[in-house]
């Protein structure tokens, strides 16, 4: 299997010439995004992560008050964002973006009864920043 | 501690209200909706009947001049912190200089509560921080909020973790055909009145009128008819009474009625659902339900429970997160 | 008037005794003797004395209505009154004018003149029975029969603090500015609550007042 960086390289040799402007690869290291930038071809990497619940409870997709659903798939979030809320007994708690992304998917059905540790919400996450450049 | 920029009138400080005046004709006043007060209160660790500041008309706006936490309940005014949207019957931090904006609530309930870390603190008259407007004092100077207004929290910098609480409407809904359902416990002049009014007043709905405020609820529906006139002498009423003038058209007595009155009583609506009345907008209908002592003790009973588990879970939960 | 003692409920909150028989000075003072009795009985929160009546609030309601309805009824029979050697309070009154614009229904009820209903109005020395309606307000008894004029049918919006009123077979002055269904016959001024005083209401039942005729406008 070829490298991110070869296969990203040879993707985009592929997009040359067509007028596919994004084509998104997911694979189990991560998801492979190519858009197209004017006449160039930026390739960039995202991750996604699984955002698990906290303890025992009733997973709402949105507050009990308000018919819309907080976060739903598309939705772009900043850390501390809710992506949904759970409910312990009166409580409710919200369910947080551990960082910036983009909603990909809930997980658990609105109102279902969930265990500690079940997964709620697939975010996918922007790239991190790349490391300094090395002094020579 | 807030400065008030906007407000569209009527906002004023009250608690769970003042007890134990009532033989120098001073009323209780107090929050309309005594469990939204508690619930915002309770999940900033505050007593359940400190003072905040109760909000009937919107928009309304108030700036933290520092940091504070603060909480809000009841009507769901799709609040906004800097612009941030907030979630209803929920706990916050706001840091100085932010800017809180409460605007016209989703229909449902119409009177929001402010809470702040530590209770807002104004001075405590005859025992209670609720507004006496008329005679003018308690609250923030015994009149409503004005632009400029600054009204300080008890304990600004008190720890607050965000979280929030189911409102008690969901958990115990009284609902017919819709419609708040109100349960009535009749009073000494129910007897005064037709056999067919009384029946019309169990099976009719009723609306709030405009003319509706902390001081009554003016309902308009089928007039109720006396069998014979009825003049009766001044005497002792509380909130929830529901009087009848010459008109046939009941009054619902709220938090600012008079202590005592003249007017015949149908019933009283109980305790246990005047929280629930103090949140139907004007316009809005209602249905009344008669009960009876036994039902109506049980029913204080149930929103008492409901008060000390929530109260209970929100202890642990902030105890767990050090708050 | 009611023919014998009624026990009735305001919702959960509290209880209404009503005295039967006519409200007089006598059964007031029974009535200030029931209060002080029920103020030490542990389910009460305040006993709260009205025009021959009594409310008393709960602490918390009892779980069955007829303990404290067989608690009232039997302790009425045995009250004896309680007399209090109360204060007496001259009150100057500007009668009739923009200090009484219903002294011309009054006039026009009860069939009587302005000096008439004025001379009526300020000969009695009238007894505190109660307070009640609005901070410091006191109900009054002793009003002359001939004065008694019903309450409007529409109450006024905003009656100014030191309005003297006649509302059926009573009369009393407001403390403060407030709405009102009685008639308004005059005006005095006077301090009647402080809530910083000590005590904040300025009279308690047992204490009387006099109207002193300042003037009357035509």
């Amino acid at each position: 299997m070829m490298d991110t960086e070869a296969l990203a390289a040879h993707l985009a040799k592929a997009l040359d010439g067509t007028d596919i402007g994004l084509l998104e690869l997911r694979t189990p290291q991560g998801t492979l995004r190519l858009r197209r930038d004017g006449s160039k071809v930026v390739a960039t990497t995202a991750s996604h992560i699984t955002v698990a619940a906290s303890s025992v409870g009733v997973f709402r997709h949105g507050h009990p008050l308000r018919a819309a659903p907080l976060a739903p798939p598309g939705t772009r979030v900043r850390a501390g964002d809710p992506l949904g809320l759970l409910r312990i007994g009166a409580l409710l708690i919200a369910v947080v973006a551990p960082r910036d992304g983009v909603v990909d998917r809930m997980l658990a059905a609105d109102g279902a009864l969930v265990g500690y540790g079940a997964p709620l919400a697939r975010l996918r996450v922007d790239p991190e920043p790349p490391p300094p450049a090395r002094q020579p | 501690m807030i400065e008030i920029l906007a407000t569209s009138g009527l906002a004023t400080v009250q608690d769970g209200g003042r007890h134990g005046s009532l033989r120098y004709g001073v009323g209780v006043a107090g929050a309309m909706d005594p469990m939204a007060l508690a619930a915002a209160n309770l999940l900033l660790g505050n007593e359940a009947d400190a003072a905040a500041i109760e909000i009937p008309i919107f928009p309304f706006r108030v700036r933290f001049t520092a940091p504070c936490g603060f909480a809000l309940a009841g009507a769901d005014c799709a609040a906004r912190l800097d612009g941030r949207a907030l979630l209803p019957w929920w706990a916050y931090r706001a840091p100085a200089g932010a800017e809180l904006v409460l605007e016209v609530p989703h229909p449902g309930a119409c009177r929001a509560y402010l809470a702040l870390a530590g209770g807002v603190d104004v001075p405590a008259v005859l025992g209670s921080r609720s507004t006496q407007l008329r005679g003018a004092f308690g609250g923030h100077e015994g009149r409503t909020l004005r632009v400029g207004d600054v009204v300080r929290a008890g304990r600004p910098e008190a720890a607050v973790d965000e979280f929030g609480v189911v409102p008690p409407a969901l958990d115990m809904p009284r609902t017919q055909d819709g419609m708040r359902a109100i349960r009535v416990l009749p009073a000494a002049e129910y007897g005064c009145f037709t056999a067919a009014s009384r029946a019309a007043f169990w099976a009719g709905d009723w609306k709030i009128t405009a003319q509706s405020d902390r001081y009554g609820y003016r309902l308009a529906g089928e007039a109720l008819v006396f069998e014979r006139p009825v003049e009766m002498l001044s005497h002792g009423i509380v909130p929830g009474v529901i009087q009848v003038p010459p008109n046939g058209q009941p009054i619902v007595q709220m938090r600012d009625a008079q202590p005592s009155g003249g007017y015949p009583k149908f019933g009283t609506v109980i305790d246990a659902d005047l929280w629930r009345l103090g949140q139907a907008p004007i316009g809005s209908r209602i249905r009344f339900v008669e009960t009876d002592w036994a039902e109506a003790v049980a029913a204080g009973d149930e929103t008492a429970a409901w008060l000390a588990e929530a109260g209970r879970l929100i202890g642990l939960r902030r105890l767990e997160r050090g708050a | 008037m009611i023919e014998t003692a009624r026990v009735s409920a305001l919702g959960t909150a509290a209880v209404l005794f009503e005295a039967p028989g006519p409200a007089d000075l006598r059964s007031q003072q029974r009535i200030w003797a029931l209060a002080r009795e029920a103020e030490g009985w542990p389910e009460i929160a305040e006993a709260v004395p009205g025009m021959n009546s009594l409310m008393l609030t709960f602490v918390t309601p009892p779980a069955i209505w007829r303990t404290i309805e067989d608690r009232l009824l039997q302790a009425w029979p045995a009250i004896a009154p309680l007399a209090r050697d109360g204060r007496v309070i001259d009150l100057p009154v500007v009668y009739g004018g923009e200090a009484g614009p219903h002294l011309a229904d009054v006039v026009a009820h009860t069939g009587l003149g302005i000096d008439e209903v004025v001379a009526l109005h300020a000969a009695p020395t009238y007894p505190v029975y109660a307070l009640g309606s609005h901070p410091g307000y006191c109900y009054l008894g002793g009003l002359d029969p001939r004065l008694a004029t019903p309450r409007r049918a529409t109450p006024v919006l905003r009656i100014p603090g030191g309005a003297v009123s006649i509302g059926g077979s009573q009369t009393g002055v407001s403390a403060s500015d407030g709405p009102s269904g009685w008639n308004t016959i005059g005006s005095t001024s006077l301090c009647f609550f402080d809530p910083a005083w000590a005590s904040p209401a300025l009279l308690r039942p047992g204490d009387a007042i006099r109207f002193r005729v300042e003037k009357v406008l035509r």
